[in-house]
């Protein structure tokens, strides 16, 4: 077993405030370890990437975040993951409310088939919000720069839309909710260049509001907007089973010019072993 | 390496033209042609007794459509005239109390085994409901005649159309569960991602979605329900006259294909040509309600 003998920095932002932290945390779908004991640390309002290699255990990682892992039937997860001050696994702890909090975006654009305006208003509606509707319909689509091609075709169903419009309005539909976070698992894999710049373009102005933690296997993507990036490498043991682990986490500058692990080295510079 | 290799090969080889021609004498250009030949003329006889029944129909049927079979009753032998109105409500009934039944029964079956239920049970449910739909009629019937109307001691639409909901129940539990599959795993997850809890994600988006299907899985249950004469021939019966609102359906109830089942096997003629007006009405409701289900599901989903 190669563990990583590199320790993740505590806190690779100094100044920032740490809204997630995982301590030791391994996933297990039934027997089958699917990433093990990682610990990292995610400052406030800054953008994280998970890199690395098919099953690495990155997405996995992802949705432990705001419990979506619960909905595969099996699923165990160890070790501990505090958001702010509060263990997300904790037995006092609603999954439901963990959601509304964390928010996600994923890899296939997703809207419901209904109305722009019904996509947007349904997780206000389902979380009891108060204020004004058609505000928030729009304040959320204007900060996801899709309110101008969209304002006049609100009562359209959000799957006729495009599908680099289709994932602002998953984006848009995320963030109606204001959450402090939002997880994205590699929500341009299915989108064009031209698409995939507006939305990293968009991320950089979400972060002024939003902790973003992106999943990609892009690595260009990373290097460009990320301000972390944490590699994850997949170990295979005697019976094949694949586990990822985390090998680094440092500055996105650091991972990609400075590397401290070989694997990571290999991996930024495009040679696997 | 095989780059290379491809390359060399191939620069030694002249281009042919001709090679690219089509030949229409090979042997699996012909048989292509041949076996085209054959799936188009099976197609063709699997839709030619639709056709050869629905001509029938109107030839028949139209001759002895008058306006007055709506509003009349069943006439006696060899009197002229006369209609089956208490027919078209007895069916409309009957399909309407089955349907009241076995919809909500059967959507809601449809959304545990889809959305809340796991492995094994499942199974068995949806096994069981296969097993139920193929089922005969005549058994649902007499079913329904011992469970209905030997404990109220009558015959009434109500156990007509418990019989007709027994034999729609199968139908929609099986095209809403297909339905519901189909609606994709991302956008459940998208709900949940949201904030929505369980019963909020499954009203609220993955129903609506489904809604074109269910609609026309439940038509389908109609359109057979209305059909089956088996099930209705003793729970329902069968009565020459008008329904009494008194007795709130409590009595026996006429119904189209059980008209058409005892006026086609008697010599009379007057009742014969209603009998056929009667199956062409039918007919004419069943493609009904097909057309009317083509339409709900021109909505778009997935």
């Amino acid at each position: 077993m190669n563990k990583p003998t590199f320790a993740p920095e505590v806190a690779p932002s100094p100044n920032g405030e740490i809204v997630i932290k995982a301590d030791n945390v391994s996933v297990f779908y039934g027997d089958f370890l699917a990433v093990r004991d990682v610990c990292l640390e995610i400052p406030k309002h800054k953008i994280v990437a998970f890199i690395g290699p098919s099953g690495c255990g990155k997405s996995t990682m992802l949705r432990c975040f705001n419990r979506m892992n619960e909905l595969i039937p099996g699923t165990k997860v160890e070790g501990k993951i505090t958001f702010y001050e509060t263990d997300l696994y904790g037995s006092d702890v609603d999954a439901i409310s963990v959601r509304r909090k964390i928010g996600m975006v994923f890899q296939k654009p997703n809207p419901f088939p209904k109305s722009i305006y019904n996509n947007i208003a349904y997780g206000a509606w389902v979380n009891h919000y108060q204020g004004d509707m058609d505000e928030l319909v729009e304040r959320s689509l204007r900060r996801a720069f899709l309110w101008d091609e969209v304002k006049d075709i609100l009562y359209q169903s959000g799957l006729d839309l495009s599908g680099g419009q289709q994932q602002r309005l998953c984006i848009a539909r995320a963030i109606a909710i204001e959450p402090e976070i939002l997880l994205m698992d590699e929500p341009c894999s299915a989108l064009d260049p031209i698409s995939t710049k507006n939305i990293e373009d968009l991320m950089q102005e979400l972060k002024q509001r939003y902790t973003i933690i992106i999943v990609t296997h892009n690595m260009q993507q990373a290097a460009r907007i990320s301000d972390l990036t944490a590699f994850f490498n997949v170990e295979t043991n005697d019976k094949g089973d694949k586990t990822g682990y985390l090998v680094e986490y440092a500055a996105t500058k650091s991972i990609f010019e400075t590397p401290q692990q070989q694997a990571t080295l290999d991996y930024v510079s495009g040679r696997f072993s | 390496m095989t780059l290379e290799y491809y390359s060399n090969n191939q620069s030694n080889i002249e281009f042919d033209p001709a090679s690219l021609k089509k030949n229409l004498s090979s042997f699996r250009t012909l048989f292509g042609l041949f076996m085209s030949g054959v799936a188009g003329l099976f197609t063709f006889m699997a839709i030619v007794p639709l056709f050869i029944i629905l001509s029938y129909l109107l030839s028949k049927g139209i001759s002895s459509l008058r306006l007055q079979v709506f509003s009349e009753l069943p006439p006696p032998p060899l009197v002229e005239g006369g209609g089956f109105g208490n027919a078209i409500i007895g069916t409309v009934l009957m399909v309407g109390i089955g349907a009241l039944i076995s919809v909500p029964i059967g959507v809601m079956a449809a959304i545990y085994l889809s959305e809340f239920s796991e492995g094994k049970l499942a199974d068995w449910i949806r096994f069981a409901t296969n097993v139920l739909s193929g089922v005969p009629s005549i058994i649902i019937g007499v079913f329904a005649y011992i469970a209905v109307v030997l404990t109220t001691r009558t015959y009434s639409a109500w156990a007509g159309g418990f019989a007709l909901a027994i034999l729609m129940l199968p139908i929609i539990v099986r095209t809403t569960d297909e339905a519901l599959k189909l609606v994709p795993q991302e956008v459940r997850q998208a709900s949940i991602g949201v904030g929505a809890n369980n019963y909020q994600t499954v009203l609220q988006v993955v129903l609506p979605a489904a809604i074109p299907a269910i609609i026309t899985g439940v038509t389908l249950a109609v359109a057979r329900a209305a059909g089956e004469t088996a099930p209705l021939l003793f729970t329902a019966l069968f009565t020459q006259f008008w329904p009494n609102w008194g007795n709130k359906l409590v009595e026996p109830t006429a119904s189209l294909a059980v008209l058409v089942y005892n006026f086609a096997i008697v010599p009379f003629q007057n009742q014969q040509e209603l009998a056929w007006a009667a199956a062409f009405i039918l007919v004419v409701l069943v493609l009904l309600t097909s057309i009317i289900s083509r339409i709900a599901t021109q909505a778009r989903t997935y």
